[in-house]
């Protein structure tokens, strides 16, 4: 079921870089049943091609430095982008002016279109029809009211507040925006460099519902997560890391349009030449 | 009305909605058809099944090309769909797939027919792509409201009206219009009965001098053409005595009831739906080439205009004949296939819009299906220009046996009827003495009981006459003189 139309991809969690890009070339391609589906003929994905240097990897010096992030994941980002430089790569400082609109981009858009992605689950067409009502109205505000959790029916609340009349110049529509400017922004950068690279989260795992009370906190965690899908460009979790305590975390790599290829080449040297160090 | 016509002015803008001749749905490949059994034209997609996506019908954007182009709008390269948000029970995904902000075409006009037939232009403001929704059924069951999901899908053009409309006649004139160029264009059957032409009114009143639009309500419901002029007038005495007592107008969504001929409020402004559009991110915008609007333009046959236009201006029929010949389009084709086998323009005409049409209506068939080829009445045309049958006796007796199928050509049954005219037995009855007196001995034979010579002086006079003459009239021609020497 589709959660945000134009963000929605499909995520898939491989015990290797081998694994995800066989995947990715089997599910990639034409599909006459989803017009969004590039028709561009689809790369040998899991045929790697060669890691040819010195290439160019941008970070993102604010990412690097943001306050809420892990003094251990802090670390172990920059040992990363040390030993690309060992290997004779070239890491260089990017800069995303917009860093700080990305989050609220994000939710703006995707709870917009979500609120009308689950219009179907409405306890006629589809979904949990609650009993004993008479009436259709009724019927939809009961089925729904009970049917939905919290977390779901705040994201609705969201999406239908920021497309109601009067509301919808100033959020809708300005987010789109910023969407296209983040896509821009992030597209200039892969001008002057290869791959971008960025911690995955700003911390490992909370534990399940430790920040529901604060949804803000807990919608600040995508930071690093929602530049790919926002700017419409592949991205990669690669696990590099691991803290002292046993938690892992990862490293992400992003790259250009249709460059999945490159990205997946690069990732699976990665694994080989990034590992962290044994101690 | 004239006394509040003469004080107050009706404006009316319509919108059309219009099913296309599509074979499958606007957004999948489900059948698009009418009158199928409830639900049985639907696939997941029609369902808005969840996972589900949308793949737009590329001869649906065609037919909106088609439709922007007979109307001069402007058709835009570049429209994307949006999502129309409501909850219905007919409506599976919970919105409707529709253009908002970008309709394929924008602006264009249509010239109809005003009260004193006077020619009068009727501004449109859009024509968009969407689809329909499923059918609610509240009168299958005593209890619930069923619902049939055949329709659901199914692909629409809304083409939209400046409020230039000023009368209701006129409103029928608009509509009747726009339904002889949709059939034309064959995009849409324009049946207003099974729903696949629909119309809302927008309908407001104002005091002659003003320019200003006032407060308007939306007319429903209306299932003919004609319901549209009655709603319209109706609406317009209701609006004008509701200025008359000092009554503001409300802005709501009337129906209208056809046995009454009166419109009811179905609801108002305050309850109106909050629809939330937005850009549909489930398909990629459409993007046309020149190559494209060119393709679509090339599907495009004449149109009633033009066809009028060139009866009247370069054949030289009356306006009423050019009405006559283009009001339907099969017959505006019939008329077209029968000026390329005869010159009489006028004769062309008359045949088909009078003896051609009485046969057809006497007889219960449509002309699509007469079996009387446009080449054999062209063929009636010129045995009666030729002065060999009357006119009359050509509608009389010679149609009808061409329109049942049994002739090959005007000429034969006339001649098989003993139809032709004195002018052409003399001919025959002269050619026949000169074979018999060419071969004295053989008639004298055939005289005295030899009557197998008969076919040497039919064959002699088929060579002479080179097969021009009816054989059977020649045959008794020749015996009768034999006969009778």
């Amino acid at each position: 079921m589709a959660f945000a139309s134009s963000f929605d991809q499909i995520g898939t969690f491989t015990h290797n870089v081998s694994d995800a890009a066989i995947l990715l070339e089997v599910i990639s391609g034409p599909d006459e049943f989803d017009g969004t589906a590039s028709d561009r003929p689809v790369p040998p994905y899991s045929q790697k091609v060669p890691v040819e240097g010195p290439l160019t990897i941008g970070y993102v010096k604010q990412c690097l430095e943001s306050q809420g992030l892990s003094e251990e994941i802090r670390t172990r980002v920059r040992e990363v982008l040390a030993q690309l430089t060992a290997c004779g790569h070239t890491v260089r400082e990017v800069e995303l002016p917009l860093l700080d609109y990305l989050v609220p981009t994000y939710y703006v858009l995707t709870t917009a279109e979500a609120s009308s992605n689950l219009a179907r689950y409405d306890g006629i067409h589809f979904g949990y029809r609650a009993s004993g009502v008479a009436g259709i109205d009724a019927t939809y505000t009961r089925s729904r009211t009970e049917g939905f959790g919290s977390e779901v029916k705040r994201r609705i609340m969201l999406g239908t507040f920021v497309l109601s009349a009067g509301y919808y110049d100033a959020y809708y529509v300005r987010a789109q925006r910023v969407r296209r400017l983040i896509a821009e922004e992030t597209r200039n950068m892969l001008r002057t460099c290869n791959f971008i690279l960025t911690p995955t989260t700003t911390g490992t795992a909370f534990k399940l519902g430790a920040k529901s009370n604060d949804p803000i906190a807990m919608y600040l965690e995508d930071i690093f997560t929602v530049q790919a899908p926002l700017a419409g460009i592949p991205g990669i979790s690669l696990p590099l890391g691991r803290t002292a305590a046993g938690m892992p975390f990862g490293v992400q790599l992003m790259s250009d349009l249709f460059s999945e290829h490159a990205l997946l080449s690069f990732s699976d040297w990665m694994m080989e030449h990034c590992a962290p160090a044994t101690h | 009305m004239n006394a509040t016509s003469d004080t107050y002015e009706l404006v009316v803008g319509l919108e059309v909605h219009m099913q296309l001749l599509t074979h499958s749905k606007a957004y999948c490949a489900d059948p698009n058809q009418y009158g199928e059994l409830p639900n049985t034209l639907v696939s997941p997609v029609s369902l808005g099944h969840p996972g589900t996506l949308p793949m737009l019908n590329r001869q649906s954007v065609k037919f909106a090309v088609m439709l922007g182009h007979a109307c001069h709008m402007e058709v835009h390269k570049y429209t994307h769909f949006a999502r129309k948000n409501y909850f219905y029970a007919d409506l599976p995904k919970g919105y409707q797939i529709t253009q908002d902000k970008t309709p394929i075409c924008t602006g264009g006009y249509l010239m109809i027919r005003d009260e004193k037939g006077e020619e009068k232009r009727i501004g449109l403001t859009r024509a968009h792509l969407e689809e329909d929704a499923g059918k609610s059924l509240h009168d299958q069951d005593p209890f619930d409201t069923l619902v049939d999901l055949n329709r659901a899908g199914v692909p629409l053009i809304e083409l939209v009206s400046e409020p230039d409309i000023r009368t209701p006649k006129e409103a029928y004139n608009y509509l009747t219009e726009v339904r002889k160029l949709v059939r034309y264009l064959g995009i849409c059957d324009g049946n207003m009965e099974e729903g696949s032409l629909r119309c809302d009114a927008n309908v407001s009143v104002r005091r002659r001098g003003e320019t200003r639009l006032n407060t308007r309500c939306e007319i429903k419901n209306m299932n003919s053409i004609r319901n549209v002029q009655r709603a319209i007038e109706f609406e317009f005495q209701r609006q004008v005595e509701c200025m008359e007592k000092g009554e503001a107008i409300v802005q709501e969504t009337r129906g209208f009831d056809a046995p009454s001929g009166t419109t009811f409020p179905m609801r108002t402004k305050e309850l109106a739906h909050d629809y939330r559009y937005f850009p549909e991110p489930d398909l990629q915008p459409v993007r046309l080439s020149d190559a494209d609007i060119a393709e679509a333009r090339a599907l495009m046959p004449a149109l009633p205009s033009a066809l009028y236009a060139r009866y009247v201006n370069a054949l030289g029929l009356s306006a009423y004949d050019a009405t006559m010949l283009t009001n339907e389009k099969e017959t505006a084709r019939w008329y077209e296939q029968l000026i390329r086998h005869t010159d009489n323009y006028k004769a062309a005409c008359n045949w088909l819009i009078g003896p051609v049409k009485a046969w057809l209506n006497e007889n219960a068939v449509e002309l699509d299906a007469f079996s009387a080829t446009p080449e054999q009445v062209a063929g009636i045309i010129a045995l009666v220009d030729a002065g060999k049958v009357s006119a009359s006796t050509a509608a009389e007796k010679i149609l009808p046996v061409l329109a049942s199928g049994d002739g090959t050509t005007a000429e034969a049954v006339a001649a098989a009827l003993n139809l032709v005219q004195d002018a052409d037995t003399d001919e025959i009855v002269q050619a026949a003495r000169e074979v018999i007196a060419a071969w004295p001995d053989k008639a004298e034979a055939y005289r005295n009981g030899n009557k197998g010579l008969l076919g040497l002086f039919m064959g002699e006079f088929m060579k002479k006459t080179r097969g021009k003459a009816n054989p059977k009239t020649a045959s008794k021609i020749i015996q009768d003189i034999l006969d009778k020497p």
